[in-house]
């Protein structure tokens, strides 16, 4: 989740409103927005992505100052028309297909704002844009551009002027060398690629990568154009339209730009309508149509009732709205979180455990009237342990980009673990016997099958065949249906020859039974005997799915 | 007085004037330490006085342990003027770094003298040559170590003179007296009869345990311990959780943990670019893809996903379908919330359903951050079901594990709306500690899967954090730790 931090003083004067540390921070709670820390100066806090708007401090004030009552007209800030034109070529569809524009002017470039503009679009960047893969946001100084601007596909030798640079780079040499070229390469492949550029030919940016020094914002700027492109077109808008939202409420002046023959920014309020017995019904409350009205206004949202049903205007910034339920919602915040009384309703239905548990409880209390202690592992364990040490080699489930090194392979047998336990307890008392009942998965021809198995292993020093082999006759002797249970010799690396059996239930072949080799207790570095079983529990049905 | 057989030999022993452990341990045939034991009772039970006397002992150090092997060097000294070398030169070379010490003694002790170059023995050393020197008995007496009392007067000096070849010890000396009331016991007659220690088949059989005393075993001494089979104790809780969900009459879901990203994101609304689908977050897995489901189910979240259902806008861009193929870790158990409402028929609502699984994050192993984890899922499907039933049931669960404050925070997952965070205030940290996420589930989760858009209270809970405190943890990783003394220890679930 996103965290941002603003200046609290800074944040409490937009909001309009002297509020103590603990009144602040459980509104924002109640809010939805997660204060993480609050300092005498700083407020820090956890965003949910439904709400970038909450990412500029201007967004967020004006979110509280709704929340508290301390405004409920829904502003929509005027768009003056204007000539200002944008031509988009059809070739960047194939690259970066949408892009839209506006013109902020007359605003005053005091720290506070220079700071929350820089701030709103990198935390923009960051997460509603991941991480400007799906928007990015360019902002340039209007009085340094001529129009028609136009977003043109180029190739790589194509050179500019980067931001912080004092000299022409081609794209070419930006992707290598720019800091910003080289954190964003991967998102711009090539061979060709998108630019904006001015009437005479000046370029503003190459997106989503870097803008060029020509067209910079600087301390002397009062009118601005902003743009965003990207891969889809609703971040893209929304993007846009947080930003002019928090330039208006700085006292900017928004104008139009005529891009392809659509107007940018479009910020009319989206038409909705909400049945109040849709929310009464889902909230488990009783309120009022004008009540719920009312509630909608405290989140910001335009909403008046009429005749049963209650009219919904949508702020342009707020492009979670995507069904009546999000409405409804806002209504069950407003009202307030902690005011609803929890209540558990009079729904009789019969419980019923799940196959999977019932045999493993089963199962686990034979092997625990017998002493053995059950462990829970983790499924993911390392190449190391489930093969290299067990002399084994299977093909299983492998987890990619793992962070953890030594859990990388999902386990196709508990037993390489269990010798795993052992050999980190050698220094508690023996005897030692472990046994756990769990998930394996098997790859079979490309696919994955999940499977219960059952493994224990039995640490002392009169630990031999016959004791294993007793336990899993006696682990299977009470089940529902009696098994025919027989053991074969076999081969198998991981155990001693001629003290290891092949365990058939029924004539088929479901694990091992046996003495661990030496060379295996060595390679676990454990220095006591140990017997070991490990069987596959498919033929008690145990999959309910 | 109640007496075992040991207390009454030693009361008796001591009677007829034994007075140190050593002697009635003899007199008695026991063992000095049954005997000490013994006394200790006896003097506890005012039967018997014990007077303390501290006495030095003294023994060979290491020096005269070598002497009392090798002989004395005026012993020596002597043999070789007897055999016939006397001339000092000679005598100094066979001895070496002792015979100055040996000439020393020769004199002090009169056996003879060097006269013009040869040693010359007395009448004295001729005689004592033949027999035990002084110091050859001080070196036999000390072997075994002897009192100062034992040291005959003729020998005393050579405590002194001969302080090199010994070491000092203290050793308390104890003297055991019948008290008044031990006098009284013993004149009352004392009988002793054999005891046994183990009833045997045997006894039983032939009835002879009537005619034996078992001897009385000291009850309260250290026995070895015993550790029972036993099961995890993170499993105890998670049994106890599934336990609350039965008894309110919830059946339990179960499904694979290797699945595809159509299960884990796909049916739960989660857009396709949604940064918790990433590779830092969620494990993918090789093989890589995986099967969707049949039947019309793909198209319809597929739709969900690029135009809306019911009504919704949907997340307007292009559904992939070999994005949803790709295989994955479940990444939550609300998975198996996903896949029970596919399977559910309207017939069969209401339902309720519960789950406690293992699931999957790509994150760094620490101390408050696990890999794989478990959560506790529900869900209850039904027309007459609202948010504030919601609240009702993570209320009940919460409280049941002992979180009795508890606090509902709005949040935001793709999947709910409206989305809860609980939290319980942890009284010791003072914070709220946030313990998954809950919600009612999107009608665009909803109507592709189950065929119309019923509400569904659903939730999904870490199951760790609910459970450390009561077993003390402070590190997350000890729980999957499989320490052997922790399992054996670990008190068992009482709630």
């Amino acid at each position: 989740m996103p965290t941002v931090s603003f200046d609290k003083r800074e944040l409490l004067r937009l909001i309009g409103k002297d509020m103590s540390d603990e009144e602040l921070e459980y509104e924002l709670a109640m809010l939805g927005v997660v204060p993480d820390d609050m300092t005498d100066t700083e407020v820090v806090l956890d965003v949910t992505p439904n709400r970038p708007d909450f990412l500029s401090i201007e967004g967020l004030a004006r979110g509280m100052r709704y929340f508290l009552g301390l405004e409920s007209e829904i502003r929509v800030p005027v768009v003056y028309p204007s000539d200002y034109q944008a031509r988009i070529e059809p070739e960047t569809a194939k690259s970066r297909p949408y892009a839209v524009c506006a013109v902020v002017k007359d605003l005053e470039m005091d720290d506070e704002l220079v700071r929350s503009l820089m701030q709103v679009q990198e935390k923009l960047h960051l997460t509603h844009s991941r991480n400007r893969k799906v928007a990015s946001i360019g902002v340039y100084d209007l009085d340094k551009i001529e129009f028609p601007i136009t977003y043109k596909v180029v190739d790589g030798s194509f050179s500019f002027v980067p931001l912080g640079m004092d000299r022409e780079m081609s794209i070419e040499e930006i992707k290598k060398e720019h800091p910003k070229g080289v954190e964003y390469s991967h998102l711009v492949p090539g061979p060709n690629y998108v630019v904006w550029v001015d009437a005479t030919g000046k370029v503003l940016s190459f997106p989503p990568v870097i803008n060029s020094q020509d067209t910079a914002v600087d301390e002397n700027t009062r009118n601005i154009l902003i743009d965003v492109t990207g891969t889809r077109l609703q971040p893209v808008v929304q993007a846009l339209n947080i930003l002019v939202y928090a330039l208006a409420d700085r006292g900017g002046k928004i104008y139009s730009v005529n891009v392809e023959g659509r107007e940018y920014p479009d910020l009319t309020p989206m038409d909705m309508e909400l049945d109040p017995d849709y929310v009464n019904k889902l909230l488990g409350l009783n309120l009022s149509d004008g009540e719920i009205a009312s509630y909608l206004r405290r989140m910001g949202i335009g909403a008046k009732d009429h005749e049963g049903r209650v009219f919904v205007k949508v702020p342009a910034y707020r492009s979670d709205i995507l069904h009546p339920i999000d409405l409804v919602e806002d209504v069950a915040i407003a009202y307030r979180y902690d005011k609803f009384e929890p209540e558990i309703p009079n729904i009789a239905t019969v419980s019923e455990m799940s196959k999977e548990t019932k045999v493993s409880k089963l199962l686990g209390q034979l092997l625990i009237g017998m002493g053995f202690l059950e462990t829970s592992n983790y499924h993911l364990t390392s190449e190391d342990v489930l093969h290299k040490k067990m002399k084994r080699s299977t093909s299983v489930v492998r987890v990619k980009s793992a962070v953890n090194e030594n859990y990388t392979v999902f386990r196709d047998m508990i037993l390489p673990q269990l010798l795993d336990v052992l050999s980190r307890n050698k220094h508690h008392p023996y005897p030692q016997k472990l046994y756990e009942i769990g998930r394996v998965a098997l790859v079979e021809e490309g696919k994955v099958e999940e499977r219960l198995h059952l493994a224990g292993v039995i640490a002392d020093k009169s630990s031999d065949y016959s004791v294993a082999k007793s336990t899993v006759e006696a682990v299977l002797r009470y089940l529902e249906k009696p098994v025919e249970l027989r053991f074969e010799e076999a081969s198998n690396p991981s155990f001693l020859d001629g003290r290891v059996a092949k365990v058939l239930v029924n004539g088929e072949s479901v694990g091992w039974v046996g003495e661990i080799h030496p060379k295996v207790l060595e390679n676990f570095e454990i220095e006591m005997p140990v017997t070991g079983f490990e069987i596959d529990l498919k033929f008690l049905g145990w999959r309910d799915w | 007085m109640n007496l075992t057989v040991h207390e009454k030999k030693v009361l008796l022993a001591v009677n007829k004037g034994a007075e140190d452990p050593e002697t009635i341990a003899r007199k008695t045939g026991l063992k000095k330490d049954a005997v000490l034991k013994a006394l200790e009772w006896l003097k506890a039970k005012g039967l018997i006085s014990v007077d303390e006397d501290v006495k030095e002992v003294y023994e060979l150090n290491q020096e005269g342990r070598r002497y009392a092997q090798e002989g004395l060097p005026e012993r020596k000294l002597l043999e070789l003027v007897l055999s016939g070398v006397d001339s000092v030169s000679e005598v100094a070379k066979k001895l070496g770094g002792e015979f100055r010490i040996a000439l020393v003694w020769l004199s002090k002790l009169g056996l003879g003298k060097v006269d013009r170059g040869r040693i010359v023995l007395s009448e004295k050393g001729k005689e004592a040559a033949r027999g035990k020197l002084p110091t050859e008995r001080f070196l036999e007496l000390l072997k075994t170590g002897a009192y100062a009392s034992e040291i005959p007067d003729d020998l005393r000096r050579f405590v002194k003179e001969r302080s090199k070849i010994l070491d000092v010890r203290e050793e308390k000396e104890i003297r055991v007296h019948l008290t008044d009331l031990g006098r009284d016991i013993v004149k009352k007659g004392i009988t002793i009869e054999e005891e046994v220690s183990n009833l045997t088949p045997e006894m039983i059989r032939t009835g002879s345990w009537r005619k034996v005393k078992f001897r009385k075993y000291d009850v309260s001494a250290p026995t070895p311990p015993i550790y029972p089979g036993k099961r995890h104790f993170a499993n105890l809780a998670k049994d106890y959780i599934r336990q609350i969900w039965l008894e309110m009459g919830f059946k339990e879901m179960n499904g694979p943990i290797v699945t595809t990203s159509f299960w884990n994101f796909d049916a739960l609304f989660v857009p396709q670019d949604h940064p918790a689908r990433e590779l830092q977050d969620t494990f993918y897995v090789e093989p890589e893809y995986g099967e969707l489901p049949g039947g019309d189910l793909v198209s319809r979240v597929k739709k969900a996903h690029e135009e809306g259902v019911d009504g919704s806008l949907g997340w307007e861009y292009e559904w992939s379908e070999e994005e949803a193929k790709r295989m994955v870790l479940r990444t939550h158990t609300t998975i198996l919330s996903a896949q029970t409402l596919a399977k559910l028929k309207e017939t069969e609502l209401p339902a309720k359903f519960f789950s406690v699984g293992r699931v999957f994050r790509n994150e760094a192993l620490d101390w408050k951050h696990l890999f794989e984890f478990t959560q506790s899922d529900g869900i209850v499907v039904s027309e007459d079901v609202n948010f504030r039933h919601l609240l009702g049931y993570l209320k009940e669960f919460l409280s049941k594990l002992g979180f009795k404050k508890v606090r509902f925070r709005p949040h935001y997952f793709p999947y709910t709306e409206m989305s809860v965070e609980p939290e319980v205030y942890h009284p010791v940290k003072k914070e709220w500690i946030e313990l998954g996420g809950a919600g009612i589930f999107r009608p665009e989760v909803v109507e592709p899967l189950l065929g119309k858009a019923v509400p569904v209270l659903a939730w999904g809970l870490g199951v760790e954090r609910l459970i450390v405190d009561y077993y003390g943890i402070t590190d997350l990783r000890e729980i999957y730790k499989n320490d052997v003394e922790q399992l054996r220890n670990a008190k068992l679930w009482w709630l």
